[in-house]
């Protein structure tokens, strides 16, 4: 495989005085730096799709940035790296530039990954961590353990999703963790859910909540994951149980008192977008949000007996590095993440 | 009503319920280049609440297609984030024009009318936001109508509230009297007087930055810091007509009584007990009342420089000096640029001086905090060097905002050479998007109910009280201090120089 687009191939043990070197010979750039940035996959290929992603990630984040692909395949242990940088013009004059430090590692196992890892850190900035595809065994203890922030993509996991949720819950609570989760699968329902949210602002609509008994929702068939965790998450906010009979999933009320609401993930015959529409629905009232392809904006609509309302707000985004950007510029803590993931996984052991 | 469970958690911040805003003098230029483009910019982030309506209040004949499409000029001018044609017809549909005089009983009740009928649509009342655009002498009579066809009086579980522009009031006379209007109609808790400082970005980092940082809080007292200074320099004068409202004003009740006050306050509040709005204005306004007073047009003269500015020129282009511009008395007494001397009568701040300057016509634009740290005691390093490059941190407003600290390093080489360098912190280098403009952020906190960046009653009279002093010195004392002059595009006058060389101290070099 040719890697000459990595940059300056270095030798490891030479990758920081090589980048003092790329910055002493340039007067005007600027080297800014907010975050390490890792992208961690077990897929040599993965280095050139990551190394696109950087550059653009890096026009809003700068960051240091760790490119690591692991070739499993690789008999005795061996590393390589190369060195580069991404530069914006800010302001029209000056270049701000990110440095990229790429990996190929092969045949060390996780220790020696690792230890790539430890070794080539922004003191003091925080870890911001991009576990791509399925868990292994190098994601172990003495690594999440020094991660700030974990970006995952659920909705990619091949093997045993619900086994995979089990993996990250019970790593997000060792003792040794302090990560926060990132989920590209739940940030592409963000807009959704916030538009369901406006859907209710209203006393009216608010009337009508406890009489919905019906929940549609049209995903993308590539999607699903995305689809259920917004099923789980409203169960969760309603404080519904999640009950399976085959085909038949149900949000059931523990204490009997509102109707049961009949849930229909149906695939989207034109995928395009994530979710396509998210409908409630009870006797009389009607709640839609629906995102059009091509539209960078949802569109709402409650209807309830004498009164509608219509609303737009922004929609989800579906590229995967404007996803990322936009967990790059939340804060935020895990809670309902958590709260939902119990409903998703009693819906992946169905599907 | 059950809360919404959707709506929970998914934001750090409250998000406010439906709101109807009513804007009076709404064909004004603040409408236009501020409110408007900073709601379609709260609708662009979907941070507008839902249902929202904008009822825009003034005297001219005009459709609402009309007052639409003018605005939509002007948003297509301002908007921080571009104009998006279908965002735009969507958010400008709630946008209304209602025409009547600020003095007229059945404008207001059929302003009553619109708003019920808002309230019907929705299918339930909602809150409402009136915004005072308008100049501050129509006040009055806008608070008497409200509150005659009882638009003060909120429907249940829903909220009224008053925004009041600048300036409030010219003098603490005035300042009370439109208090006193105000508060006829709505209390105190749901009056919100903007002060468009508060709402940039650095200056709400000013309270993160001393007190979530463990590094600069000890050292902010009198035993470390030398001095403090506070400048606000702009490099315009009077264009676009700005004599005719500047001339009436000043520098000092324009910029120091208000915006100028706000930042010194933040930078030297005791910390407060908790974030609550009334928890951080109360620190505030004890900085305002320990002020130490100055009385009389010695202690004036003494402390405090005013100027105007003769011809000159800026960045090579040739400016009148400030008594020949438009709309300007030729024998003016209005400052246009003043320097002050204040100290801060609390334990922390005993013996340290705040130099605050604000002056048009200067050689650039910007406004910083810095704080001037004192020398090192230990002989050894205490050389010439070292005096000079004292320990600053700087706190930049605008533009470029940002914080840079000044420290002294080692020269390399053999002998031991010491120069201050510079660490220096962009916001826009490191979070790459710009700050939301003041106004989105003032609005959307109104409309939440959070009024920790609004001016508190006590605040703007306990300013009043401090600034009527120094007017009273200046034009209606028998010996008033002189006024000094600066020639445009200087960094002002000498006298101000002075007024830090007699302290043996320089003002910062911008
Ligand atoms: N412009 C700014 O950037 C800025 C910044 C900070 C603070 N402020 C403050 O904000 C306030 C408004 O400023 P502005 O620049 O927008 O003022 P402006 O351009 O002079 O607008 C005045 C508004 O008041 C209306 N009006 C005047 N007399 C009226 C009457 N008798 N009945 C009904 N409407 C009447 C005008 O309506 P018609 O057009 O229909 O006559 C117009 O909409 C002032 O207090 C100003 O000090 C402005």
């Amino acid at each position: 495989m040719d890697f000459s687009f990595l940059g300056k191939s270095v030798e490891l043990g030479r990758i920081d005085g090589e980048l003092r070197h790329l910055w002493e010979t340039d007067d005007a750039s600027t080297k800014a730096s907010l975050v390490n940035f890792a992208l961690y996959n077990e897929d040599p290929r993965s280095l050139a799709d990551n190394h696109q992603m950087v550059a653009r990630l890096t026009r809003e984040h700068a960051c240091r940035a760790l490119l690591i692909a692991v070739d499993r395949d690789q008999p005795a242990p061996a590393a390589r790296a190369w060195i580069t940088a991404h530069c914006q013009l800010a302001n029209g004059d000056r270049a701000i530039c990110s440095e990229q430090v790429a990996f190929l590692i092969g045949g060390g196992g996780a220790e020696m990954i690792r230890n790539v890892v430890f070794a080539h850190l922004d003191s003091d900035l925080p870890l911001v961590f991009w576990w791509q595809g399925d868990f292994s065994d190098a994601f172990e203890d003495r690594l999440y353990s020094i991660i700030d922030r974990l970006i995952i993509d659920s909705g990619s996991w091949s093997r045993d999703p619900a086994g995979q949720f089990a993996r990250l819950q019970q790593a997000h609570e060792d003792p040794s963790s302090r990560f926060v989760v990132n989920d590209i699968s739940w940030t592409r329902s963000f807009h959704m859910r916030q538009g369901l949210a406006h859907c209710f602002d209203d006393a009216p609509s608010l009337r009508a909540l406890p009489t919905i008994d019906r929940l549609q929702l049209t995903v993308a068939p590539h999607r699903q994951v995305a689809g259920l965790m917004l099923v789980a998450w409203i169960a969760a906010r309603l404080e519904r149980g999640i009950t399976t009979d085959g085909s038949d999933v149900r949000l059931t009320d523990h204490h009997g008192q509102t109707p049961d609401i009949r849930v229909e993930v149906v695939d989207d015959p034109k995928p395009g977008v994530c979710i396509r529409s998210l409908e409630l629905s009870g006797p009389g009232c009607r709640f839609q949000l629906h995102h059009d392809l091509g539209d960078s904006h949802l569109q709402l609509l409650s209807d309830t007996p004498g009164h509608q309302m219509r609303h737009v707000i922004p929609a989800d985004h579906e590229d995967e590095a404007d996803l990322v950007s936009e967990q790059l510029q939340r804060a935020g803590v895990n809670r309902l993440y958590f709260e939902m993931i119990p409903g998703l996984r009693r819906l992946l052991v169905r599907a | 009503m059950p809360s919404n469970p959707f709506k929970e958690s998914l934001i750090s911040r409250q998000r406010p319920g439906p709101c109807s805003l009513v804007i009076f003098g709404a064909t004004g230029d603040l409408t236009h280049r501020k409110l408007i483009p900073a709601l379609y910019n709260l609708a662009v982030d979907g941070e507008l609440p839902p249902q929202t309506k904008v009822l825009a209040f003034a005297r001219r004949d005009k459709t609402d297609d009309d007052f639409r499409s003018e605005l939509e000029e002007a948003n297509r001018k301002h908007s921080r984030q571009g104009h998006d044609d279908a965002i735009w017809r969507h958010f400008a549909e709630s946008i209304h024009y209602h025409r009547s005089e600020f003095q007229d009983d059945q404008g207001y009740a059929s302003l009553a009318d619109r708003l019920d009928q808002f309230d019907h649509q929705r299918g339930a009342p909602a809150n409402r936001l009136f915004y005072l655009a308008s100049a501050p002498e129509f006040f009055e009579p806008i608070m008497t109508h409200i509150r005659q066809a009882d638009l003060n009086r909120p429907a249940d579980g829903c909220w009224a509230r008053v925004v009041c522009e600048k300036p409030f009031g010219t003098d603490l006379k005035s300042a009370r009297s439109l208090n006193q209007v105000v508060s006829e109609a709505f209390d105190e808790r749901d009056t919100y007087r903007i002060d468009h400082y508060l709402g940039k970005e650095t200056a709400q980092n000013i309270m993160v930055l001393r007190f979530a940082n463990a590094l600069f809080e000890p050292l902010w007292r009198n035993r470390f810091v030398d001095h403090v200074q506070i400048t606000c320099a702009e490099n315009l004068g009077m264009e676009g007509g700005r004599g005719g409202y500047y001339d009436k004003s000043g520098a000092l009740r324009d910029m120091v009584q208000n915006h100028l006050f706000q930042l010194l306050s933040l930078v030297a509040m005791e910390p407060p007990i908790g974030l609550s709005a009334d928890a951080v204005r109360d620190e505030k306004v004890k900085v305002l009342r320990s002020l130490r007073p100055l009385v009389g047009p010695e202690q004036v003269g003494a402390n405090v420089v005013r100027a105007q500015y003769t011809a000159g020129s800026v960045d090579g282009v040739v400016r009148p000096g400030y008594r020949e511009e438009d709309r300007v008395d030729p024998a003016s007494m209005t400052e246009s640029y003043v320097a002050l001397r204040l100290f801060i009568d609390t334990w922390r701040w005993s013996g340290v001086p705040f130099y605050i300057r604000v002056g048009k016509q200067l050689p650039k634009k910007a406004t910083e905090i810095s704080v001037h740290f004192k020398a090192t005691p230990q002989i050894p390093f205490n050389t010439d060097a070292v005096r000079g490059g004292k320990n600053v941190l700087v706190i930049r407003i605008q533009p470029d905002e940002g914080i840079a600290l000044r420290f002294l390093s080692k020269m390399p080489g053999s002998a031991l050479r010491m120069e201050p360098v510079k660490m220096n912190f962009h916001y826009r280098d490191s979070f790459g998007k710009t700050s939301p403009e003041a106004y989105e952020r003032l609005l959307l906190d109104a409309m939440a109910g959070d009024a920790t960046l609004f001016a508190r009653r006590d605040e703007v009279e306990a300013a009043w009280k401090f600034i009527d002093e120094l007017q009273h010195a200046w034009h209606e004392s028998e010996s008033p201090p002189p006024m000094a002059s600066y020639p445009a595009g200087s960094w002002g006058p000498k006298e101000a120089d002075q007024l830090l060389g007699q302290d043996d101290r320089v003002w910062r070099r911008l």
